[in-house]
């Protein structure tokens, strides 16, 4: 019988390995599981209205992250190029209501998204593959093949016009997610050094690195993209 | 609602696998007061999709493929309002988890898996937690069977790499150094 020294390492990190199925079954309500979905489908005007609220202010809360201010996104509406690559937001129909999920920006969104939401295969009079919209951040909603023709338009939103505002801001902005990605607690000031030598190395100019958030020397560095002042803030959080 | 679907097959599908979808999101999430809310998101995506719903021997995994996109998507939200980049349950040190003297230093075996990258650990983490095979992984992360085993051995590589290269994994540097020798 061979030892895998890898299995050992992970299942000391398992926080489960001690608890039984009965344990765990005691620790949570799975009674609880068996109504939720009854009660979301029973009652729409009420779970689902909740639901569908809450998950479009967490979509627009995450839109503040990235945007600061509201003329910011006045502009970016007028707009045909994507303004920020950082993210985009792939929908579970042809409607801003559906289930939004957001992720880091790929080459072939409708590709991507039809994968990830396990789209249906259009319908014989769809348009198109899908639609690529852009939100009021400037970043892009992706939408499954619909019956409507010019969904962008019908959801109040700019239809995407295939080009990137700035290909340059763009290569920096999905550098710098990938560096997050990999160095997860890195210190701020390595993170720093990181971001300035990107933006460089993209030709990116007039853009500025500045730190906040905590200073301690433990604190690990994240990323936010302020777009209206051309600033990248490493901001400090306490691991 | 006219289109409810089967109770019967509802609750079949909750008294099969809610307890193994508890533990896959409670070895991913560090406040475990989150797991339920995951659970009972994935389990009502689940509903949802419930004309997908696979064979019963692939229904386990495809439950793990929600819960990992639901696990996911509450981390990007997060981050997103903390301005935070995603940090898991390896970044904590574990409930009640002690290092004794058959066992590795749980601290040292976090700090050293964090190093990885995020890619690496998240297919290690399907392998011996779950221990399912390559097909299912496959149809988790959303690549190739082929990637799959790419990736599993880079992950294994990166890894030992890491262990041989930190001066502070002791124990843990035994061992892999053993098994390498053998």
């Amino acid at each position: 019988m061979t030892h895998d020294p890898f299995e050992e390492l992970f299942e000391s990190l398992d926080r489960t390995r001690d608890l039984s199925d009965a344990q765990i079954g005691a620790m949570f309500s799975v009674e609880h599981l068996y109504d939720v979905a009854r009660v979301q489908y029973r009652e729409p005007s009420v779970g689902r209205m909740r639901k569908r609220l809450w998950r479009r202010a967490s979509v627009i809360a995450s839109v503040a992250v990235v945007v600061v201010g509201t003329a910011a996104a006045a502009i970016t509406l007028s707009r045909g190029p994507v303004q920020t690559v950082a993210e985009m937001t792939c929908f579970q129909g042809d409607s801003l209501r559906t289930t939004p999920d957001v992720v880091s920006y790929v080459a072939n969104p409708l590709a991507y998204c039809s994968q990830l939401m396990h789209w249906p295969p259009p319908a014989k009079k769809a348009h198109e593959k899908g639609s690529l919209c852009l939100l009021s951040d400037g970043s892009l909603a992706v939408f499954p093949p619909t019956r409507t023709s010019k969904l962008c338009e019908s959801l109040g939103l700019t239809q995407f016009n295939g080009h990137l505002a700035n290909p340059d801001l763009a290569r920096f902005q999905i550098a710098a997610e990938n560096y997050f990605a990999v160095h997860q607690c890195e210190s701020l000031d390595s993170a720093r050094q990181a971001m300035r030598r990107l933006l460089s190395a993209d030709g990116v100019v007039g853009w500025k690195v500045r730190l906040t958030g905590s200073n301690s020397p433990r604190a690990c560095a994240t990323l936010a993209f302020l777009l209206n002042s051309s600033e990248v803030d490493i901001v400090g959080i306490h691991s | 609602m006219s289109d409810a679907p089967s109770d019967a097959e509802y609750t079949r599908l909750v008294n099969e696998h809610s307890r193994s979808i508890y533990r896959y999101v409670m070895r991913r999430l560090t406040d475990w007061s989150s797991c339920e809310d995951v659970v009972s998101e994935t389990f009502l995506i689940a509903w949802r999709r419930r004309d997908q719903l696979p064979p019963r021997d692939r229904e386990l995994a495809w439950l793990y493929a929600i819960a990992f996109r639901v696990i996911s998507n509450q981390r990007r939200a997060r981050d997103r309002r903390n301005r935070l980049t995603v940090r898991i349950a390896l970044e904590r040190k574990g409930n009640d988890l002690e290092a004794t003297d058959d066992t590795f230093d749980v601290e040292s075996v976090m700090k050293i898996v964090k190093y990885l990258r995020v890619d690496d650990r998240v297919i290690l983490e399907h392998v011996y937690w779950e221990r399912l095979t390559y097909r299912e992984i496959a149809d988790i992360l959303g690549i190739s069977e082929n990637a799959v085993g790419i990736r599993i051995n880079r992950a294994k590589k990166s890894l030992k790499l890491i262990i041989d290269q930190d001066s502070d994994s002791g124990r843990l540097s035994e061992i892999f150094g053993r098994e390498t020798e053998q």
